[in-house]
């Protein structure tokens, strides 16, 4: 993954092949359109998503009824009855919210996926971005410093890389809870899903600041930095001017590939009961007591395929889109070859 | 057509390549790496291959071995190779694969310029050796080796034994170069493809090399493809030449007949700018202007646009047109701007001006 | 070489002794009290010498204490699972876990590595699509979905291997398939992509040329260039899988070492916290050593550096 130059037409042109790529773009827009439709629906999602409806009126597996998402009245206007239409997003709303079902407390699934998949994404992002946040100085730092403040640096990185995965998550759990807790107010519903986030990304950055260090180092000893290093330019200069920009495309590759690692951990957390906590869902989340409910009854299906499916498609999107992202920046992986 | 490259009387040349086309389908166009390329080799001889960088030599030799990778595509011609006195001659172009597969490295075999990294870096020299014997003779395991050893004798390997276990990082570039060449002269090739097999070199151990082959050659009769754009090289160590320009042969001679007398003006610059024998050059850099972009080639002779013959004849002659595709609007003859339906390529063909002495230009 | 190993091994042992530290750190200021959990509550005067009698009233001599221990593979009693020793658990769930982790590295090599092999040869092609998409998918389907789908079929429907318990050659295939999965997924991702770059090198037009067949060329020339980022991916990820998944784990019941993982840190189990992330570590260093002698066998050039 060398850079190509240090300007921006490499980043043109790695745009450019990205969108050639029509698997990973058609990725990026599914992407982009789920998280507008979940977005749209985010104000209503969030008033609902806890509703409870016990009474045995509630039909509990899903039905497809058609939407009629306006009213039809009739109105008398300047005189004269005419038929007036009312449309509703409100309404449009709660009568898709039956679409795939409820769960066993009656809460609409669809409401809680679109509610999911923002909280999913959030953990995402925010881990993607507190790994970026913290590799990036680390790993430049390491390979700018070099001697033994590399080797230290390095040896950190090590020394955290042998602590089981797991383990350290749950510690970073127990340990932020109460206090954070208390930062947010008593909020302890939203502290678990920041804690999340910080836990989650808080071990994601260890394989980015071992790849950020690699890009400098290689950096460092291409021409154009050394022509900029004769001509006298500071190391902070350099830094800022030659080194950040051609850290973008890698940084953004790796950071790509760490939000569907963070879904997937969420999720993981999810099923041993230290992921989100009740009643906040995240699709790991409700893929895992989707597990839990068609083990108990299987003809509790919809519990588990909607929410399964959904973070299929999500993570198989975001892992297409981080492919054709490093396609495109390192055209080594698509040589012509003889074989 | 078929007789163009007729330079020889006696007999059926070793290989004849005849009007051969490779075409590389690029995203921004076609790219004719090779278009109506020629060239005949005869039993025991050397044939020097020169032309500037990208005019499409090593598209030419990797046609004959036909590993043109991927994009590329052998579109048409013919390659006649007739190396056995007791087999009927086979057009390598029409093979299979696999009867093409027999040919690679025992009747016909290559080395490449980059010594650096054309040996595979996890295998032993004498490993990859071997190899070739285990493809194309009955020799297996210890047998293959021995004779592996054998051949890093025969290119003049110092401590053949311990360099057969060594790894190519292990020894320097002119030995990897000699390794190489053990490789490709195990199983007795009746041609010898050489691309730039000494550019990366040092003067001495370019030398040393080309010795070596010539060596090699006297010994076993074989037959040498000699692609370089050193016309030092060109002059000590090879028979005949061809010289190419943008994928096709614009002249070829004897080597004697060439440098006495060069015809074509492009032959003409490269010779004014040859370095003396033995010095460095990558890059051929003396005539005006730079190589056509392989994609847009000009139209008639395709070395109009830096030709100063054409330019001189048009003012002599008061011939001219101006060329359309040039800002520059220099007066030019018209016949070689110009495309004619009566030649089929609408580039001058090659012509015999003298005793075996070929040219592709109107003006000479 | 023989050097280049010791010294490996000095450094595996400082780093081992530095994960030491550090999560003796962390299971000090964790809030949490190993003996006040759930109902088990004991007075502050029995606390007070259950602490004397286990050395934790100090901690830097508690540091030092389960430190001398361990060195002699003695780590000390559990808290959570009151009548066993650290040891004790760790020697009835540790082969489970190895067995079962080796049985699945192996799956996934065995499988990861042809898949992708093919699917770089005949890049772009149906094979290379279909493996495309199906690699994603195991490598986007939590394990404890596809580990409930296989029991589901393989357990209850077809009713090949048994659901519950733990003992037989039966009971591997199952879990020891849903652990390899991923492993699979990635195996053949990097081997794709470790393909797709050695293929358009130099020497692979040169074993062409030779007159090698292309099976050969991939199957030989290539396949042992680009299977190093494979071997390199294998150390931590057989480390990982080696220690036990709690989630596979407790999909199919299987008595291995990863729920200690969680169920140490969630009952706040100082002993069993230590005595695992040291196992672990351990066990990924002495990966990551063979795995470092098994990359300078096979490529030669990086024996000479570090
Ligand atoms: N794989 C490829 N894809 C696209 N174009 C190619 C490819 N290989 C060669 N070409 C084009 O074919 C033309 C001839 O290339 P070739 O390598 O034969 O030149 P050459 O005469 O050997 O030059 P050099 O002296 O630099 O080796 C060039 O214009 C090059 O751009
Ligand atoms: S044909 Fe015309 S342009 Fe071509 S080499 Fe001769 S004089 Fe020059
Ligand atoms: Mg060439």
């Amino acid at each position: 993954m060398a850079p190509i130059a240090n300007d921006r037409r490499a980043e043109r042109r790695g745009w450019r092949r990205f969108r050639r790529n029509r698997l990973a773009s058609l990725s990026l827009y599914a992407f982009l359109g789920l998280g507008a439709i979940a977005t749209a629906a985010l104000p209503f999602a969030g008033r609902w998503y806890d509703v409870q409806s016990l009474d045995s009126a509630v039909r509990h597996t899903p039905s497809f009824t058609p939407v009629v998402a306006f009213d039809v009245f009739d109105v008398e206007c300047e005189g004269s009855p005419k038929t007036g239409v009312r449309v509703s997003i409100a309404r449009l709303f709660h009568r898709s919210s039956s679409w795939l079902g409820h769960d066993d407390l009656g809460r609409s699934l669809m409401v809680r996926l679109l509610m999911g998949f923002l909280v999913s994404i959030a953990i995402g992002l925010a881990a993607a971005a507190i790994s970026v946040v913290v590799s990036v100085p680390w790993g430049c730092i390491a390979a700018l410093s070099g001697g033994w403040i590399d080797t230290t640096m390095m040896r950190i990185v090590d020394v955290l890389y042998g602590l089981p995965y797991i383990l350290m998550v749950i510690i970073l759990k127990i340990a932020l809870t109460r206090p954070l807790a208390a930062l947010l107010g008593g909020e302890t519903r939203f502290a678990e899903v920041v804690i999340l986030f910080i836990a989650i990304g808080g071990v994601s950055w260890l394989t980015m600041a071992r790849v950020v260090r690699g890009q400098v180092l290689a950096l460092r000893d291409q021409p154009f930095i050394e022509a900029a290093r004769a001509a006298g330019a500071g190391r902070l200069r350099i830094l800022i001017r030659h080194v950040l920009p051609n850290l973008v495309g890698p940084v953004t590759v790796y950071a790509s590939l760490v939000i569907p690692q963070a879904i997937l951990q969420e999720a993981f957390l999810s099923y041993l009961g230290i992921g989100v906590q009740q009643p906040i869902p995240s699709i790991g989340r409700l893929a895992a007591d989707g597990v839990q409910a068609v083990n108990t009854f299987v003809g509790f299906w919809w519990l588990l395929c909607y929410p399964c499916g959904l973070l299929v498609v999500t993570l198989m999107a975001l892992n297409f889109v981080g492919d054709g992202l490093r396609d495109a920046y390192d055209p080594k992986s698509r040589a012509d070859t003889l074989v | 057509m078929a007789l163009d490259t007729g330079h020889c009387d006696h007999g059926a040349p070793l290989l004849e390549v005849r009007d051969l086309a490779t075409l590389f389908r690029t995203d921004e166009g076609d790219i004719r790496a090779v278009d109506g390329f020629s060239l005949a080799i005869e039993r025991g001889r050397t044939v020097a291959l020169v032309g500037e960088s990208g005019c499409g030599k090593s598209a030419t030799a990797l046609s004959i071995m036909r590993l043109i990778a991927a994009p590329g595509r052998i579109i048409k011609g013919s390659i006649i190779l007739n190396d056995r006195p007791d087999t009927p001659p086979v057009d390598l172009l029409r093979l299979d694969d696999r009867a093409m597969r027999e040919i690679r490295g025992s009747r016909i075999a290559m080395v490449f310029q980059e010594p650096m990294t054309s040996l595979n870096p996890v295998f032993t020299v004498g490993e990859q050796i071997a190899e070739a014997f285990e493809l194309h003779t009955e020799l297996r395991g210890r047998a293959a080796m021995q004779a592996a050893i054998e051949m890093l004798v025969k290119v003049e390997i110092g401590a053949p034994q311990s360099r057969a276990a060594a790894y190519p990082h292990e020894i320097s570039g002119g030995m990897r170069q000699r390794v190489m060449i053990a490789m490709a002269l195990a199983c007795g090739p009746s041609l010898l493809i050489a691309d730039e097999a000494t550019t990366a070199l040092d003067v001495t151990l370019q030398m040393q090399v080309l010795d070596l082959l010539r060596e090699v050659q006297r010994e076993s009769g074989m037959s040498v493809l000699l692609i370089t754009h050193d016309l030092g090289v060109v002059a000590r160590w090879s028979d005949y030449v061809y010289v190419m320009y943008a994928g096709r042969v614009v002249e070829h001679a004897p080597v004697a007949r060439l440098f006495a007398k060069p015809l074509h003006p492009y032959t003409r610059g490269l010779m004014a700018c040859a370095p003396r024998l033995g010095e460095r050059a990558d890059r051929l850099q003396a005539i005006p202007g730079s190589p056509p972009d392989p994609r847009h080639l000009p139209s008639g002779c395709r070395f109009h646009p830096r030709c100063a013959l054409c330019v001189e004849r048009a003012r002599d002659r008061e011939r001219f047109t101006a060329a359309p595709e040039h800002a520059t609007a220099v007066p030019l003859l018209r016949r070689c701007v110009e495309r004619f339906p009566e030649e089929a390529s609408g580039a001058p063909e090659l012509r015999q001006c003298d005793n075996d002495h070929w040219v592709a230009c109107w003006e000479t | 070489m023989i050097a280049r190993i010791v010294r490996r091994l000095v450094l595996g042992a400082l780093t081992i002794v530095c994960v030491y530290s550090v999560t003796f750190l962390m299971v000090i200021t964790v809030p949490g009290n190993p003996f006040r959990q759930g109902e088990r509550n004991i007075p502050p005067e029995a606390e007070a010498a259950l602490r004397i009698r286990y050395n934790m009233d100090n901690n830097w001599i508690y540091f030092g204490e389960f430190l001398r221990g361990a060195v002699a593979l003695d780590f000390g009693p559990s808290f959570s699972y009151s009548d066993w020793t650290c040891n004790q658990i760790i020697a009835d769930a540790l082969p489970v876990s190895i067995m079962l982790g080796l049985l699945a590295v192996f799956l996934g090599v065995l499988v990861g590595v042809p898949v992708g092999v093919m699917s770089a040869v005949r890049r772009n092609g149906w094979f290379d699509v279909t493996t495309l998409g199906l690699v994603l998918l195991g490598i986007s389907v939590p394990t404890f979905v596809t580990g409930s789908l296989l029991l589901t079929v393989g357990g209850v429907y077809l009713g090949w291997f048994p659901i519950g318990g733990w003992g037989t050659l039966a009971h591997l295939p199952l879990p020891a398939l849903t652990l390899s999965l991923p492993l699979m997924a990635y195996i053949a991702r990097l081997t794709r992509t470790g393909m797709l770059d050695v293929l358009g090198a130099d020497f692979i037009r040169t074993a062409l040329a030779k007159g090698a067949p292309p099976r050969t060329v991939v199957w030989k020339h290539a396949l042992k260039v680009a299977f190093l980022p494979v071997l390199s991916y294998l150390g931590p990820a057989a480390a990982q899988t080696m220690t036990g998944s709690f989630v596979v784990e407790k999909v199919f019941g299987v008595p291995g070492l990863g729920q200690h993982f969680v169920n140490a840190a969630l009952n706040h189990d100082p002993g069993l916290i230590m005595s695992t992330v040291l196992v672990y570590a351990s066990i990924l260093i002495a990966l990551n050593i063979v795995v470092d002698v098994l990359y300078g066998w096979i490529d030669p050039r990086i024996s000479g550096a570090v």
